[in-house]
């Protein structure tokens, strides 16, 4: 192959890993003006703020491979330190949210620490144990958290004289932030950060042979992620005025981990897609009532088995084949090599 | 004096009861992960599955023969949920076992909520209500039901996999499957006894704690989870490890509950778990990785 087609190339795989960004980007300046009725508006905006905990969450799981559960205690501490401070001493919310993003690195740094140095089945346990310890306060700690009933009258937020009433308003600033955080997670995926998490994830000793600090690229992933999802807490707070332990709980956190397994590890936007399906399919099932938990999650069964690598994976999957069965030379391996979903299989 | 000494006798009655539970459970889950290596979150449904069906058994047919027909039930779920929901992903990633395990788990409350319903049911204690008093402690006749239980299926679990050629065939599936199938082992056929022996444990501990913990259709998740915490402190595959890791975690809880505070209970139980795991990352019996 010439030099053009090389440059070609580059430009394409540019313009391919940007495409997503752009059609997000359309689809959000135009919801404004679809007149989606006000209940689908605020599903949309529960959609973005998952979106924003499993972006982040994706960095740590779909890129460094490191498998945690904890999350939802991040989302909870941004859910509890927001609606506390905010209603209880009528702190101005956006300072509070900087003051969450604080909290939550200084925890992410101590409890990470010791943590990423376990692996796999130890990582899952140890961050289980997080979850649920976290679980117990929320519950426990009845004069802040209000125990089992939840924190209510949690006020809107807002940005100075500014208040967030309305769902589109809540849209407009939940979607803003998810295309941004989408770009910038984009952005250090496709960076030297990015290509030293999936050696971490292929191989931890390769990667640590190659000069990788290992430790310290888990513990940046552990911290983007546990900030995203302390946001994606705060901004839950705000928006549903009522902050209550099952936001905290493990369901949460399996919650946050299906939306990437179901809608591809490793892409970002599969964090996006795995978002809505996750929150849209209990909606479509409703009418099912008692068959709800049932019908639940034997759709979850036959998505894993089936598309193991996530609607993402199976969408390029089918683009690949689409393109292949065209008579021109097939797609050539280097914009595939490092999207393919590796290490953590296991002969059985 | 007399009363802290009965007081703390009672707790580590509490204690080992739900240890033994943890550990029973443990075993089963290490028995699955040491022929397949996957970690089967939904351990803790065969739980509540065997505790409810045998409640419903109990109701057409004498105590013992629900029991066993209870247990059958869930070894056959135990290979149900092998055939349908773990061959077909086969070797899938950790994170997608994790999942399809969790969403197993889903699957098994939701089929239970509509068979049982929303209530918590209860068994009567095998012989009597009687309590034993012992240095001012009361002992419910239950909890020694529950603890021989997991002493001899331990004893049983241990003849079976050192005296048996079956359970020989089992140890070599867990040490090398490919080498045990040159060997003539039939792998297949060791990771489907795996499940419904499994299956028929978790049914058992159900079946033996009814008496005394109430259960409902969502009762089981907690304590797969436990049981995956118990064996990984094991040390993960080891049953020897299981046994203790489970009367550790169960007594761990109790004397939190007992002298700190009953609310804490699970936050004091993990909060010493991962003090173990930051220390010893394999688990106290667990080979260093």
């Amino acid at each position: 192959m010439g030099r053009g087609s090389a440059v070609n190339r580059a430009v394409r795989a540019r313009l391919g890993k940007y495409l997503g960004l752009l059609v997000l980007a359309l689809g959000i300046a135009v919801f404004p003006t679809l007149g989606v009725p006000n209940y689908l508006q605020g599903i949309a905006v529960l959609i973005g703020i998952y979106a924003l905990a499993a972006i982040g969450l994706d960095l740590l799981l779909g890129y460094a491979g490191q498998l945690s559960l904890a999350h939802a205690a991040f989302f909870g501490l941004g859910g509890y330190v927001s609606g506390i401070l905010t209603r209880q001493y009528h702190i101005p919310p956006l300072l509070v949210v900087g003051l969450v993003l604080c909290a939550a690195l200084a925890i992410a740094l101590v409890v990470g620490i010791p943590l990423l140095r376990l692996q796999e089945h130890y990582l899952a346990l140890a961050t289980l144990g997080l979850v649920l310890i976290a679980e117990n306060l929320a519950v426990a700690l009845r004069a802040w958290t209000g125990g089992l009933s939840g924190l209510p009258g949690i006020p809107p937020f807002s940005v100075g004289d500014l208040v967030f009433n309305s769902n589109m308003q809540y849209f407009i600033l939940v979607w803003s932030l998810v295309l941004i955080f989408a770009f910038l997670a984009l952005n250090m995926a496709g960076s030297q950060v990015g290509r030293a998490w999936r050696a971490i994830h292929a191989d931890e000793l390769a990667a640590s042979a190659m000069g990788i600090d290992v430790f310290r690229r888990k513990l940046q992933a552990f911290l983007i992620s546990a900030a995203a999802a302390s946001l994606a807490g705060s901004l839950y707070a705000h928006y549903l005025a009522i902050f209550t332990p099952k936001n905290v709980g493990l369901l949460m956190s399996i919650d946050l981990v299906l939306m990437l397994v179901l809608g591809g590890l490793g892409t970002v936007y599969g964090a996006i897609l795995g978002a809505a399906v996750l929150k849209l399919l209990p909606e479509i099932f409703e009418f099912l009532k008692d068959y709800h938990l049932l019908v639940d999650s034997m759709v979850l069964i036959l998505l894993v088995i089936n598309v193991p690598d996530g609607i993402a994976g199976g969408m390029r999957r089918l683009v690949m084949r689409l393109r292949s069965a065209r008579p021109r030379p097939a797609a050539p391996s280097n914009e595939v090599e490092n999207l393919e979903p590796t290490g953590n299989r296991r002969p059985v | 004096m007399e009363q802290s000494l009965s007081q703390l006798l009672q707790i580590v009655f509490a204690g080992i009861t739900a240890g033994s539970i943890y550990a029973l459970v443990a075993i089963g889950f290490n028995m699955v992960y040491n022929v397949t290596r996957i970690p089967n979150l939904a351990q803790g449904e065969f739980v509540m599955l065997g505790a409810l069906s045998a409640v419903s058994f109990k109701t057409w047919v004498p105590m013992p023969v629900a029991f066993l027909g209870a247990v059958t039930t869930v070894a056959l779920i135990g290979l149900a949920q092998e055939r349908f929901l773990l061959r077909p992903a086969r070797g899938a990633s950790l994170p997608n076992l994790i999942i399809l395990t969790l969403a197993a788990s889903l699957f098994f409350e939701g089929a239970a909520f509509l068979v049982w319903g929303g209530d918590y049911k209860s068994l009567p204690p095998f012989s009597g209500n009687e309590p034993i008093r012992i240095l001012g402690a009361t002992l419910v006749p239950q909890t020694l039901w529950v603890v021989g239980t997991v002493l001899v299926v331990a004893l049983a679990l241990w003849l079976f996999f050192e005296k048996t050629i079956l359970g020989k065939a089992m140890r070599g599936c867990a040490e090398n499957p490919l080498a045990a199938s040159l060997m003539g082992i039939e792998v297949k056929n060791m990771v489907r006894l795996s499940f419904a022996v499994s299956g028929g444990l978790g049914a058992l501990a159900g079946i033996v704690v009814v008496p005394i913990t109430f259960m409902e259709y969502d009762s089981g998740m907690l304590v797969g989870l436990k049981a995956f915490a118990v064996a990984i402190l094991g040390g993960l595959g080891s049953n020897p490890g299981a046994l203790l890791g489970g009367f550790t975690l169960g007594l761990l809880e109790a004397l939190g509950a007992g002298y700190v505070s009953s609310e804490y209970k699970d936050a004091i139980a993990f909060v010493i778990l991962l003090a173990v795991l930051f220390i010893r990352p394999s688990g106290i019996f667990g080979r260093s990785q």
